[in-house]
């Protein structure tokens, strides 16, 4: 997701560069689909969330309103976990929404995506149905995308030490481990 | 194995699991699409209203800068008037 200069092109795009923009997305939606697939589990929420997510960041940085404090893949990771956890609590507003509704359905035309990774996904969804998405989010971000503290910290946007107690609450309301072999 | 070591070890092997999804094919086009099809933001708009601000504070400085001149030139006569008048 490094291999390019995302601040140049995100500099590119301030000043009206739409194709900066597309050099963005191009090199940075299979690592923000994942996260985002892993955050809602379920293919067509992550695809509008990502989609509504990539609109936002574009306004953004057209705006002015990325400031530079952080890096641009950290500001991308703040925005899209946002606007997950956002689709996260309004889906769970939804009266139909229960853990089994929400597992993954492989979705027709994910021909580069294998099948066992669907079953994964699905088990993870299940697996973490009962956490809150700002439990969630954190869950996903430390242990299942393999950021550090202070990494998670700087996405959430909140302190070292909330990171650490938001996962221990996460890990306590897990499923208990009954199924797993 | 410690609850915290098994859930540890579950994460791990669906994190391995979950790393071939991908986006469907054509997905970068269709946020391209959606991304033109949002409203512009309009950065030069904020600006102009700023610049129409400045101008607006400047006029008005200059209008009670005019007047308070006046003001002064009038006092100022009927003081010198009243100091011929005076014998």
């Amino acid at each position: 997701m490094a291999e390019v200069d995302l601040s140049w092109l995100a500099r590119q795009v301030a000043a009206g560069d739409a194709q900066a923009f597309r050099s963005i997305v191009h090199h940075t939606q299979a690592r923000l689909y994942r996260l985002t697939v892993r955050l809602l589990g379920n293919p067509s929420d992550a695809e509008d969330t990502l989609q509504d997510a990539y609109v936002k960041a574009y306004q953004a940085l057209r705006e002015e309103r990325f400031d530079g404090r952080s890096s641009v893949q950290t500001w991308l990771y703040r925005v899209v976990t946002n606007t997950a956890i956002d689709a996260g609590r309004r889906r769970r507003l939804r009266p139909v929404a229960s853990a089994e509704q929400q597992e993954a359905e492989p979705p027709q035309e994910h021909g580069t995506s294998k099948a066992e990774a669907w079953a994964a996904l699905g088990e993870l969804n299940t697996w973490l149905a009962r956490l809150s998405p700002e439990q969630r989010s954190v869950l996903v971000l430390r242990s299942v995308e393999g950021f550090s503290t202070s990494e998670t910290a700087a996405i959430l946007g909140c302190s070292e030490g909330a990171v650490e107690q938001r996962l221990l609450r996460a890990r306590a309301n897990l499923m208990p481990l009954k199924e797993e072999p | 194995m410690t609850l915290e070591r098994q859930q540890d070890a579950r994460l791990e092997r669906l994190a391995r699991a979950t790393d071939d999804l991908a986006p469907p094919e054509g997905f970068e086009d269709r946020v391209m699409v959606a991304v033109y099809r949002a409203p512009q933001p309009r950065a030069w708009l904020g600006r102009l209203a700023l610049l129409g601000c400045f101008a607006a504070a400047a006029g008005t400085a200059v209008l009670v800068s005019r007047t308070e001149q006046r003001q002064l030139d009038t006092k100022t006569l009927s003081v010198l008037d009243g100091l011929e008048d005076t014998p």
